[in-house]
C-alpha cells in the first residue's frame, strides 16, 4: 500500500504537466524540428519532403535578391513600428503619469489598440488611406496613393502596425513610470528641481530599467506581422512591403515551395532566438536599480 | 522673531475630518524641534506642509517673516530627509550628492570641493562611485544626510529618518545626528514615533495625538511635568503606571481602594492612603477635588522598595504588599511586574534586590513624584492646576 | 495690487489683523492657484488631442458604419455621416454568415482561455509546488518554447494537420494554443509567491492536489488569471494567420476570417464591411475595457514584481 501510494506521488508531478508538455510537444516543438528537417529537402505541393539538397534552400536564399529585400524591408519595418509605437505608448504613459479628471478615460483610449485585430485594423486603414475617399489624404491635404505608390506602402503598414503595438507599450511605460519611487520627486522638489529637470533627470532615466526589455519585445512582434500585410499590401507593390512572415505565406502557399519558406522559418526563428536570448540576459542583469 | 512660525495651521484631505487641527508653534533660530507621537498622528503631515509637499488648508506658515504657505517647495531654503531615503536609483553617490547644486547651476569646481567636504565628513569618501542600491542602510541615510546639509539651508526636516534602520544602527546614527546638529548650528526640525529618538535629539518636543498638539516643552519637563495622560504614557520606557484613586475629602491625600491583588490585606481597611505634600494638596483644594475621583501616575521608577527606602531624602509613602508576576533582569536594572488594583504594574528597582516571581514584596512610592489626572479631561491637575492658578483661575471644572 | 502686497508683507504675521490676514492669503495664492488651473486645463487639452489622434481610426471606423455609401463618396470632409442609417449593419449580416462567425469565434476564443487557464495553473502548480526530477530542465524547456515564434512553425503545423485530416474543424483552431508559456510563467510567479508552509498545511489536512489547486490556489490568484483570460481570449478572438490557413470552409470560420471576406473595394460594400469590421470590434473591445484593470494588475503585479 504505502509502496502505491509512493508511486504516485513520484508520477503525479509528471501529470499535472501532461496537457501542456503534449501540446508544446506536437505543436510546436514537432514542427519546430519538422521544420529544420524540411528546410533541407525539395518537397512536393503536398509540402512531402522528396529530394535531399543539404544546405541548398539556404543556399538559394543567399543568392536571392528577393529574400534579402524581404530581410531588408523587414529590418526597416521594424525599426519604424517600435520607434513609433515606443514613442506613441511613451507618450501615452506620460500623459497619464499624473492623477487628473478624467484620467481613466484616457487611459483606456491609449491602450485600447491592443484590443484590436490586426485584420480588423487593416480594413480601417484601407479605407483611411484610399487616395479620394480616404481621410488622411483629406486631413492633410494631400494627394498620395498609401498602399499602391511603392514609395509610402511599406510606411503605411508600419504606421497601421505602430499604431497596433502602442497600446500594450502604454501598459509597459505605465507601469515603468508607476514604479519610479514617488519620494525623489518629492526630494527633488524640495532640493529646487523644476518639472523639466525631473522629467530629464529623473523620469526618463527611471524608465531605462523597463525601456531594454520593451524594446526587445517590441522587435519581436514587429517581426512577426502578418494580418496587416495580407490584407492591406499583399506583400507589394512590386516586394515594397514583403516582410519574412509574409514571404515565408507566400512561398509555401502560392509558389508550394515548403522547403525554401521553411528555410526562411528557420532563419525568422534564430533572428527570434537571439533577440529572446537578449532579453532574458537584460532582464537577469537586472537593469533594474534597486 | 522666531525663524519659523506655523499659525494656526490646519490639514484636511478632500472635506474629511482634519488631519491637523488648528497647530500653533513658534520655532527658534538653532533648535532642535521633534515632533512625535503614534503613527497617524499628523506628525508627519506638518512636516510636509513646512517643506511644501502638502498644500496647507488653513492657517499661515512663516519663515523669516515671509508667508510660505504658496511658495514652491525648492524656494523654501530647507532640505529634507525621507524615511526611505529616498536617493535617485540611477545615479551615483557623488551625483546624488551632488544634485541639488547641480541643479542650480552652482560650478562643477565648487560642487567637487563641497561633495568631497562632506563625503568626509559623513566617511562616505569610498562609496562616491557606487550605486544607491549597493549600499547598506546605513550607508543610504548618510547619503540621504549629506545630500541635505550639502545645500547648507535654513532648516533640516528629517521624516522619520531612523525608522527603516535596524536597532543597533539607529543608534549609531542617532549619535551622529545629534553630533551633525552641534556642529551645523542650524534648525533641525525631526518627525519620529520612537520617544527615545525624541528624548534623545531635541531640544524641544512637539507630542501630538489624532493632529492636535498635546504638550511643547523641553524633553525634562516633558518627562517629569507631563501635561496630560496620554503624554506621561508615551514619554517614558517603560511607561508610566496608572491606578485609580480618589481624592480624600480633605484633600490631604489620595486613598487607593485595595492592596497589591492576590496578597492578603495587610491593614483591616483594605484601602490604601498616600499623604501628599502641602504643595499638592493646595491644588487639589483649590480646584475642589476633594472626594473626587482621580488617576494616580506613577513612573516605574518612582516605585522603591521598602527596605531601601530609609535611607530617602524624599517623602515617600506607606509601603504595600505586592505579588510579583515576573522579573525582569536589565543589565543595572530590575523590572518586577505586579498587579495593583486590578492594572498590571512595572516598578524599575535595582538589579542588586533579588527578587524573583511568586515572591511578595513590600514597596512603596515617592510622593513628590506622583502625578493626578483628570478622570474626564485626563490633563494633569498638577501641571495643569500650577499654570491655571497662575491666571487665577479657581474652579476645577475648567481645569 | 502689488501695494497691497508690500503693505501687509512688511508686518510681522502676528501684528496683522485676521481682514489683512485673509487679504495676504487672496493675494498670494493667486499665481499659484492660477498656474494649477492652468496645467490641469492644458492637461486634459493635450490629452483629448492625443487620445483623439489614437482613436481616429476607431471612430472614423464606427462613423462610417453609419454612413450610407452618397456619404463616403465625396471629396468634402465627411467626419461624421449626414444621414446617419443601420443599413449597413444589415446588410452586413446578412450578406455573410456574421453571427456564425462569432459564434464560432466566441467558442474557440472561450475554449482555449478556459483550456490554458486550466492547463497553466496545472503546470505552475507542479512546477512551484512539487519537486521531481527534471524539475528545472523541464521549465526551461517550457521557457525555451517561448523563442518560438508562430509564424516559424506554422507550415509545419500546416503539413502535419492537414495530413490527420483535421482541416475545417474547431479541434484544428482550438487544440494547438491550449497552452501557453507566457500562462504558466505567471502562474507560477503568483504561486512561488505563496509560502510553502500552505500547500504543507493543505497536504497535512488531507487536501489532494487538485482540490488544493481549485480551491486555495485558483481563488487566491484571480487579479493574474483575470489577467491571463483578458489577454488570451482577445489573442484567439483576435486571430487570423492560423485560421486563414486551416479553415475554408463557412461553418467553422472566426470572425476575423469571415470579416476579410467583405474586404472588397466594391463600392457599394465599403460601408458595409467597415460596419462587420464595428461588429466584430466590440466584443474584444469590450472585454477589453471590463478587464483591463485585472489585465493591469495582473501582468504587472505577479509577473513583473514578483
Amino acid at each position: 500500500m504505502k509502496k502505491y501510494k509512493i508511486s504516485v506521488r513520484s508520477i503525479s508531478p509528471y501529470a499535472y504537466l501532461i496537457p501542456s508538455l503534449l501540446v508544446f510537444g506536437l505543436f510546436l516543438f514537432y514542427p519546430f524540428f519538422k521544420t529544420i528537417y524540411l528546410s533541407l529537402y525539395k518537397t512536393n505541393k503536398m509540402g512531402q519532403a522528396k529530394l535531399f539538397v543539404g544546405l541548398g534552400n539556404y543556399k538559394d536564399l543567399l543568392t536571392s535578391p528577393s529574400f534579402y529585400n524581404s530581410l531588408f524591408v523587414t529590418v526597416e519595418f521594424v525599426v519604424i513600428v517600435v520607434v513609433g509605437s515606443m514613442l506613441l505608448g511613451l507618450l501615452g504613459a506620460l500623459l497619464c503619469n499624473k492623477a487628473f479628471p478624467g484620467i481613466r478615460v484616457f487611459s483606456t483610449a491609449y491602450a485600447l489598440p491592443m484590443a484590436i485585430a490586426s485584420s480588423s485594423a487593416a480594413m480601417i486603414f484601407r479605407i483611411m488611406l484610399d487616395p479620394t475617399i480616404g481621410i488622411i489624404n483629406k486631413l492633410l491635404k494631400l494627394d498620395i496613393n498609401w498602399i499602391q505608390d511603392p514609395k509610402y506602402a511599406l510606411i503605411s503598414v508600419a504606421v497601421l502596425t505602430a499604431w497596433l503595438n502602442s497600446g500594450i507599450n502604454f501598459l509597459y511605460f505605465s507601469a515603468g513610470l508607476s514604479n519610479i519611487d514617488e519620494t525623489i520627486y518629492e526630494r527633488a522638489a524640495v532640493d529646487g528641481a523644476n518639472s523639466f529637470q525631473m522629467f530629464y533627470k529623473l523620469t526618463l532615466p527611471g524608465l531605462s530599467p523597463i525601456l531594454f526589455y520593451t524594446v526587445v519585445v517590441n522587435i519581436i512582434q514587429a517581426f512577426q506581422s502578418f494580418g496587416q500585410v495580407k490584407i492591406l499590401t499583399q506583400g507589394g507593390p512590386g516586394e515594397s512591403t514583403n516582410l519574412i512572415v509574409y514571404s515565408i505565406y507566400r512561398d509555401a502557399f502560392f509558389n508550394y515551395r515548403f522547403g525554401s519558406a521553411a528555410a526562411q522559418s528557420v532563419v525568422l526563428f534564430a533572428i527570434i532566438m537571439v533577440l529572446t536570448l537578449i532579453m532574458f540576459k537584460l532582464e537577469k542583469k537586472g537593469v533594474s536599480y534597486s | 522673531m522666531s525663524q519659523i512660525r506655523l499659525n494656526h495651521i490646519c490639514k484636511s484631505y478632500q472635506g474629511t475630518d482634519l488631519a491637523v487641527k488648528d497647530f500653533n508653534l513658534d520655532i527658534g533660530e538653532k533648535e532642535f524641534i521633534v515632533f512625535v507621537g503614534p503613527s497617524g498622528c499628523g506628525k508627519s503631515t506638518v512636516l510636509r506642509m513646512i517643506a511644501g509637499l502638502e498644500e496647507i488648508t488653513s492657517g499661515e506658515l512663516w519663515m523669516n517673516g515671509k508667508l510660505m504657505n504658496y511658495e514652491d517647495p525648492g524656494k523654501r531654503n530647507v532640505s529634507m530627509v525621507f524615511q526611505n531615503y529616498a536617493l535617485y536609483p540611477h545615479m551615483s553617490i557623488y551625483d546624488n550628492l551632488a544634485f541639488s547644486l547641480a541643479i542650480r547651476k552652482v560650478p562643477k569646481k565648487e560642487i567637487k570641493k563641497r561633495v568631497t567636504e562632506t563625503a568626509r565628513m559623513l566617511g562616505l569618501e569610498q562609496l562616491l562611485d557606487r550605486r544607491p542600491a549597493q549600499l547598506s542602510g546605513g550607508q543610504k541615510q548618510r547619503v540621504a544626510i549629506g545630500s541635505a546639509i550639502l545645500r547648507e539651508p535654513n532648516a533640516f526636516l528629517m521624516d522619520e529618518p531612523l525608522s527603516n534602520l535596524d536597532a543597533k544602527m539607529r543608534t549609531q546614527m542617532r549619535v551622529e545626528i545629534a553630533g551633525l546638529y552641534n556642529r551645523l548650528n542650524t534648525t533641525f526640525i525631526y518627525v519620529t514615533h520612537d520617544q527615545t529618538e525624541a528624548m534623545t535629539l531635541g531640544t524641544r518636543i512637539v507630542v501630538l495625538k489624532e493632529g492636535v498638539i498635546q504638550q511643547v516643552d523641553t524633553p525634562q519637563n516633558l518627562y517629569d511635568h507631563p501635561a496630560s495622560r496620554f503624554v506621561a504614557g508615551f514619554i517614558g520606557s517603560p511607561s508610566m503606571n496608572f491606578v485609580d484613586a480618589d481624592v480624600l475629602s480633605d484633600a490631604s491625600g489620595i486613598a487607593i481602594e485595595s492592596a497589591g491583588d492576590g496578597v492578603e490585606a495587610s491593614n483591616a481597611s483594605n484601602v490604601l492612603e498616600l499623604k501628599l505634600n502641602d504643595n499638592q494638596t493646595a491644588i487639589l483644594k483649590r480646584f475642589h477635588y476633594e472626594g473626587q475621583e482621580v488617576t494616580l501616575g506613577i513612573r516605574p521608577g518612582d516605585f522603591i522598595l521598602k527596605k531601601n527606602a530609609g535611607g530617602q531624602k524624599e517623602n515617600v509613602s506607606q509601603a504595600f504588599p505586592v505579588k510579583v508576576l515576573s522579573s525582569e533582569l536589565l543589565g543595572s536594572d530590575r523590572l518586577v511586574y505586579f498587579m495593583w488594583e486590578g492594572v498590571k504594574c512595572v516598578a524599575d528597582i535595582s538589579a542588586d534586590d533579588e527578587v524573583a516571581r511568586g515572591d511578595v514584596i513590600e514597596i512603596c512610592m515617592k510622593l513628590d513624584k506622583i502625578h493626578l489626572f483628570n478622570k474626564n479631561t485626563e490633563a494633569s491637575i498638577f501641571a495643569h492646576g500650577e499654570k491655571l492658578a497662575q491666571k487665577g483661575v479657581s474652579d476645577y471644572e475648567e481645569v | 495690487m502689488s501695494d497691497i502686497v508690500i503693505d501687509v508683507r512688511e508686518k510681522n504675521g502676528l501684528e496683522m489683523s485676521a481682514e489683512e490676514l485673509k487679504r495676504l492669503h487672496a493675494v498670494m495664492s493667486a499665481p499659484g492657484k492660477r498656474k494649477k488651473t492652468a496645467k490641469k486645463i492644458l492637461l486634459v487639452a493635450v490629452n483629448t488631442v492625443v487620445a483623439l489622434f489614437i482613436l481616429l481610426p476607431l471612430l472614423y471606423a464606427v462613423s462610417i458604419a453609419f454612413m450610407p455609401s452618397s456619404d463616403l463618396y465625396t471629396m468634402s470632409m465627411n467626419l461624421i455621416p449626414t444621414h446617419p442609417t443601420l443599413d449597413n449593419f444589415r446588410e452586413a449580416l446578412t450578406k455573410v454568415p456574421l453571427v456564425r462567425f462569432v459564434l464560432n469565434s466566441f467558442l474557440v476564443a472561450g475554449l482555449i482561455t478556459f483550456g490554458q487557464v486550466i492547463s497553466c495553473s496545472l503546470a505552475a502548480f507542479s512546477f512551484s509546488f512539487l519537486e521531481f526530477k527534471g524539475k528545472n530542465v523541464l521549465f526551461m524547456i517550457v521557457m525555451a518554447t517561448m523563442m518560438i515564434p508562430g509564424e516559424a512553425t506554422i507550415i509545419s503545423n500546416y503539413l502535419t494537420v492537414s495530413s490527420w485530416g483535421w482541416l475545417n474543424s474547431y479541434r484544428v483552431l482550438i487544440i494547438p494554443y491550449l497552452t501557453s508559456a507566457m500562462g504558466i510563467f505567471l502562474f507560477r510567479q503568483f504561486y512561488m509567491s505563496f509560502p510553502k508552509a500552505l500547500y504543507e498545511a493543505a497536504m497535512l489536512d488531507g487536501c489532494s492536489n487538485l482540490r488544493f489547486i481549485l480551491t486555495i490556489l485558483m481563488p487566491l490568484t484571480k487579479s493574474g488569471i483575470g489577467a491571463m483570460v483578458v489577454y488570451t481570449f482577445i489573442n484567439a478572438w483576435n486571430m487570423y494567420m492560423w485560421p486563414l490557413l486551416v479553415n475554408g470552409s463557412n461553418e467553422m470560420r472566426t470572425v476575423q476570417i469571415g470579416i476579410s471576406m467583405l474586404n472588397s473595394i466594391d463600392a457599394q460594400s465599403i460601408t458595409m464591411m467597415i460596419a462587420g469590421v464595428v461588429m466584430i470590434i466590440i466584443p474584444s473591445i469590450s472585454i477589453f475595457i471590463i478587464g483591463q484593470k485585472q489585465l493591469i494588475r495582473g501582468m504587472f503585479s505577479g509577473a513583473v514584481k514578483g
